[in-house]
């Protein structure tokens, strides 16, 4: 009896991950023989070029450049803007299906709401994988043009990137399955992107035009404590603050900063994969 | 007319979109300013050493934990002041001038539950030579105090007594020029007619704090809590608060790099695996500094207390004193090659054109004293790149002085831009023989 309830369930496992890869691999390859994600990796390295560049100019003017990890800000700026275009890739790929009734057809096959949705989450990990792969070599490359350090911390820095990644692609399937519509999951992905990042830069910009006056109302004052409450909130819930918080913890060899954050973004990862196929399973595939 | 139209939509576009930042700068310039109300608030006022100096600072009652280095005497002293809440730094701050009494009683320091010692209050007195404080800084306490403050006292009124005496001279000198000119009637005179100036009385450089109390005491690495227990044998309330006693994590030595074209904009080199990057063909100078890295939350609370912004899962790395003695040693596969000993520099406004400076060997005749004395390395395209560390008297590399100096390709921007195509070189690749594969399927019957 135990024996056959123990083959039950590796046949249950087997199957769940069988058909996962298989809509893994439809998406993942669909993906990847198409230009946009080639043209948004370059759009990313671009940006760290200028960045870069912009080092060069300032040595040059100052003769004088000291840096522990010269690379990890290009790298950061190239692999957020990655991992957020395949987070609003995967939002918009699962509400389309649902949008076409193309999942409807899906679930009468051995495909479910939960396989569907890791197949999805892990066929996006993948193709950021293989960017990933692109991005170290022009890491390696740009470290020989230059005549940079080599350091290992920069394949640590990158491959910790997949967890940010990984998050961020949770975090666009959830907005999928709560916006139901393609339009809607975007507007709810694009709202709470910009309400977590606008509550950020607007501390900032409150804290300087508070240092910069000379006096200041009490509702300007009740402004700056709420954005900086707000804004402290969510830095333990931003993947991007996390994945920066892990990248201090590299530069500066404290493992155990590492770690933490590491295991907090495990945990993000997990809650907003397990969440998303939760509510998708209550509602269904025709929302 | 189209363009026109353009051009007006644009600014609509940048009105509105700069409409939020305005209305928020004209609410900063036109409402009412906040006035501090300040209440009558027992605080700790804090002398702590931070590793060179002793830094003043406060403890008012919403600081719950008071962070000092160890095996160093710290001061607190218990006293009563008016304290007032500044929005714009939100941090409390005291008004010594309004308010500045002692509160009697003795400080308890606890580990856990259990008090470890109490301490009564003492006079003391923080002096030091503002030419080198860290060197000549001195906390005098208990009996020696006195004995302090009446030295700094003699050697203050010393010097008042000689800038006296040296405005007198000087007047009789100028007197005497006075009289030896009119007397000359327009006949020519030489330096030997005029009496030798009187020389000037150099700076007082000496300064201390008037005596006051405090409890000094200096603790191992620890947490502790204290409370002041007043004479009446009851706690002074908020007078209970944590004591964070802490010390360095590492020790390492960091370098102050001087490029030679820009003496005026030398950069620290701290972090032990930071790299120094400078362009071909460039000269620098290094200087060896000891540093210790701290528990950033601990050093930074340490010098203020209400700071918030330090974190306590971070390390930072301060400076202290140049090390001076050390040798530096370029490596090669681990071990030295080369070595060389610390030179004097001094640094001259430069004389060939307006602006700049040169960096020179000292050799005495320019000045009385060094501009700096460190390490020069020269970056060619035959040298790009040193491994460098000091090396102590006894031959051993010190810990941490390990560097790597680097010849930065400055001049790679364009090839740079081109590696970015990278992405697009790899999808070409991959579409192109995707598209061969799948032409090649062929499709029977």
């Amino acid at each position: 009896m135990k024996k056959h309830f123990a083959s039950n369930s590796a046949t249950t496992i087997q199957a769940f991950f069988r058909s996962a890869l298989a809509v893994q691999t439809r998406n993942s390859n669909s993906t990847l023989y198409s230009a946009g994600i080639y043209l948004a990796t370059f759009l990313g390295l671009l940006a760290a070029t200028l960045v870069l560049n912009n080092n060069l100019q300032a040595t040059t003017k100052n003769m004088l450049f000291i840096s522990q990890q010269p690379l990890f800000l290009p790298l950061l700026i190239s692999v957020s803007f990655l991992a957020l275009l395949l987070a609003v890739m995967a939002s918009i790929n699962v509400s389309r299906e649902r949008d076409r009734g193309t999942l409807e057809v899906l679930v009468y096959g051995p495909v479910n709401e939960a396989t569907f949705l890791f197949g999805v989450f892990i066929g996006y990990l993948k193709i950021y994988l293989e960017m990933l792969l692109i991005i170290l070599v022009w890491a390696n490359l740009v470290t020989w043009l230059l005549h940079l350090a080599f350091s290992l911390k920069i394949l640590v820095m990158l491959l910790s990137s997949v967890l940010m990644a990984a998050a961020l692609i949770a975090f666009g399937i959830l907005t999928a399955v709560l916006g139901g519509k393609a339009r809607t999951a975007l507007v709810f992905f694009f709202v709470i992107v910009l309400v977590l990042g606008g509550i950020q830069i607007a501390d900032q910009i409150v804290t300087i035009l508070l240092q910069a006056s000379d006096s200041a109302s009490n509702s300007m004052i009740f402004l700056r404590n709420a954005l900086m409450t707000l804004s402290s909130g969510i830095q333990w819930i931003s993947p991007y603050s996390q994945f920066t918080l892990m990248m201090d913890g590299i530069a500066d060899s404290i493992w155990r900063t590492y770690f933490v954050h590491l295991a907090i973004m495990l945990v993000q990862t997990l809650a907003l994969i397990i969440g998303g196929i939760k509510i998708f399973e209550r509602k269904g595939v025709r929302g | 007319m189209k363009t026109m139209t353009k051009a007006f939509s644009f600014q609509k576009l940048v009105i509105r979109l700069l409409l939020p930042f305005i209305v928020l700068a004209l609410t900063v310039n036109t409402a009412s300013a906040v006035t501090p109300d300040s209440n009558d608030a027992f605080v700790y006022a804090i002398s702590a050493f931070d590793g060179q100096v002793y830094r003043s600072s406060f403890a008012p009652a919403n600081t719950e934990t008071i962070y000092l280095m160890a095996g160093e005497n710290n001061v607190l002293s218990s006293k009563k002041t008016e304290v007032y809440f500044w929005p714009l730094t939100q941090t409390y701050n005291a008004d010594w001038l309004a308010q500045n009494d002692f509160v009697d009683g003795t400080l308890e320091i606890l580990q856990g539950n259990k008090v470890i010692q109490t301490l009564q209050q003492q006079p003391y007195v923080i002096q030091y030579d503002s030419v080198d404080p860290v060197a000549t800084r001195n906390l005098a306490y208990g009996d020696d105090a006195d004995a302090a403050y009446e030295n700094f006292l003699q050697q203050r009124k010393d010097y008042q007594d000689r800038q006296s005496q040296y405005t007198m001279d000087y007047q009789a000198y100028s007197d005497e020029v006075s009289r030896i000119v009119s007397e000359a009637n327009g006949e020519p005179l030489t330096t030997a007619d005029f009496p030798s100036e009187p020389e000037t009385v150099p700076d007082f450089t000496l300064y201390s704090t008037e005596i006051t109390n405090g409890f000094v005491f200096a603790l191992p690495a620890g947490d502790y809590s204290i409370r002041l227990r007043l004479p009446d044998g009851s706690i002074q309330d908020g007078s209970e608060k944590g004591l964070v006693v802490f010390t360095q994590l590492r020790q390492a030595i960091s370098y102050k790099v001087i490029p030679a074209e820009r003496w005026t904009a030398p950069d620290y080199a701290q972090e032990p695996d930071g790299v120094i990057y400078a362009p071909n063909n460039s000269t620098l100078y290094l200087v060896p500094y000891m540093e210790y890295e701290y528990n950033q939350q601990a050093y930074q609370r340490m010098i203020d207390p209400q700071e918030t912004e330090s974190r306590a899962d971070q390390r930072m790395w301060v400076s202290f004193d140049p090390y001076s003695g050390g040798q530096m040693i370029v490596l090669k596969n681990g071990t030295a090659d080369q070595a060389f000993d610390a030179v004097a520099y001094y640094v001259s406004q430069s004389s060939s054109s307006g602006l700049g400076y040169d960096i020179e060997l000292f050799d005495g005749s320019q000045s009385s004293t060094p501009s700096f004395t460190g390490y020069r390395l020269d970056l060619t395209a035959q040298n790009p790149r040193y491994q460098i560390a000091l090396r102590n008297a006894d031959g051993s590399i010190i810990k941490g002085s390990e560097r790597q100096v680097r010849v930065l390709n400055t001049y790679m921007s364009q090839p740079l831009y081109a590696v970015a195509f990278l992405p697009l070189l790899a999808g070409f690749i991959v579409i192109i023989s995707r598209r061969a594969s799948v032409k090649k399927i062929k499709i029977e019957g």
